[in-house]
């Protein structure tokens, strides 16, 4: 109902505050469209961020438990000799058989220390003397 | 459609053409009361027409914050309200002061009773003219009575909201009012007779 303070609005102005309103309401609703796109690639982005700080201090915890056990290493070279030993015996008798066969192939080299054994076990002809008797039980 | 639900429609975000019909069944609907009330307050058709354009725009920017809940009318008439004053502040036009009233008080000697009493014959009198004539009657009172006649009889505050609206003592809003009944009576009798 029409009231005494009522002013009808002219063709004109209602043209002129709907131009405007539209023009607002298309705008407010870009504004919305492209807010909502810069959440997505926002949460994207954070997402990225996350997956991103996650591998990095994977790759950290990495390093240091690799870091961790050479220092352990260093500490037990026993244990690793051992290790080394045992897995090197095949290729240890390989290279004492290939040693033997050289050896046997070349003539024998003159050791002196050898000589000073015989030396000491020219005594053994004395020993090569003794009778059995003189082995027995009693003489003994 | 209620005003409450073309208000959510307005709100919505997503949609543009039901924002946009939304909007146009409010401007149907309330157009015709956001003009005439800038008009009132403002006393200039063509600044009203500028003032109640920016009064839209602000319903679209705030039609997601009205929660007035069926209270559509009054939320307008105080949208436009301070847009009008705010317009008036920026022209340095509000000049509602205290200081002429004082004098005027002396010789008009209004009271409380006097006033109060003037109310309804006064509505009635505005409910039985002519539409135009009393717009045209109103619009001819000074800015001050003017203003309290509209945010009386318009917005329906009461004196002590209208005081602290115009930012005047009580005392003179009752001034400004009696004196506008006084100058309407007699002009609507007159054109009345002739």
């Amino acid at each position: 109902m029409s009231s005494w303070y009522d002013e009808q609005p002219n063709q004109e102005f209602r043209e002129r505050v709907e131009h405007r309103a539209f023009q607002a309401i298309d705008n407010r609703f870009e504004q919305n469209e492209s807010m909502t796109r810069r959440a997505g690639w926002r949460w994207m982005f954070q997402a990225g961020l996350k997956i991103g700080a996650g591998l990095s201090v994977a790759t950290l915890v990495g390093i240091l438990i690799t870091r961790k056990n050479l220092l352990e290493s260093k500490q037990e070279p026993s244990a690793k000799i051992a290790d080394a030993d045992f897995v090197s015996d095949a290729l240890a008798l390989d290279l004492l058989t290939e040693a033997t066969r050289e050896k046997d192939s070349q003539p024998l080299p003159l050791d002196f220390e050898l000589f000073a054994d015989l030396e000491m076990l020219e005594n053994f002809d004395e020993i090569l003397d003794l009778s059995e008797d003189d082995l027995s039980k009693d003489n003994v | 459609m209620t005003d409450d639900q073309l208000m959510n429609s307005l709100a919505n975000h997503s949609s543009p053409d039901q924002a946009k019909a939304a909007f146009r069944a409010l401007f149907d609907r309330h157009g015709g009361l956001v003009l005439g009330y800038c008009t009132r307050i403002l006393g200039d058709k063509s600044l009203a027409e500028d003032v109640a354009q920016e009064v839209w725009m602000k319903v679209i920017q705030n039609s997601d914050k009205y929660d007035a809940r069926g209270q559509l009318r009054p939320w307008l008439l105080t949208l436009s309200r301070n847009t009008c004053f705010n317009t008036l502040r920026a022209q340095r036009q509000l000049t509602f002061t205290n200081e002429p009233l004082v004098a005027d008080l002396a010789e008009t000697s209004v009271n409380d009773s006097e006033v109060g009493s003037s109310l309804n014959p006064l509505a009635d009198l505005l409910a039985e003219a002519e539409s135009r004539a009393v717009r045209d009657l109103v619009d001819q009172l000074p800015a001050a009575q003017r203003t309290a006649l509209s945010l009386l009889l318009i917005e329906e505050l009461s004196y002590a909201e209208i005081a602290t609206a115009m930012g005047v003592s009580l005392t003179a809003v009752k001034t400004h009012i009696f004196r506008a009944r006084k100058s309407l009576e007699k002009d609507l009798r007159l054109r009345r007779s002739t």
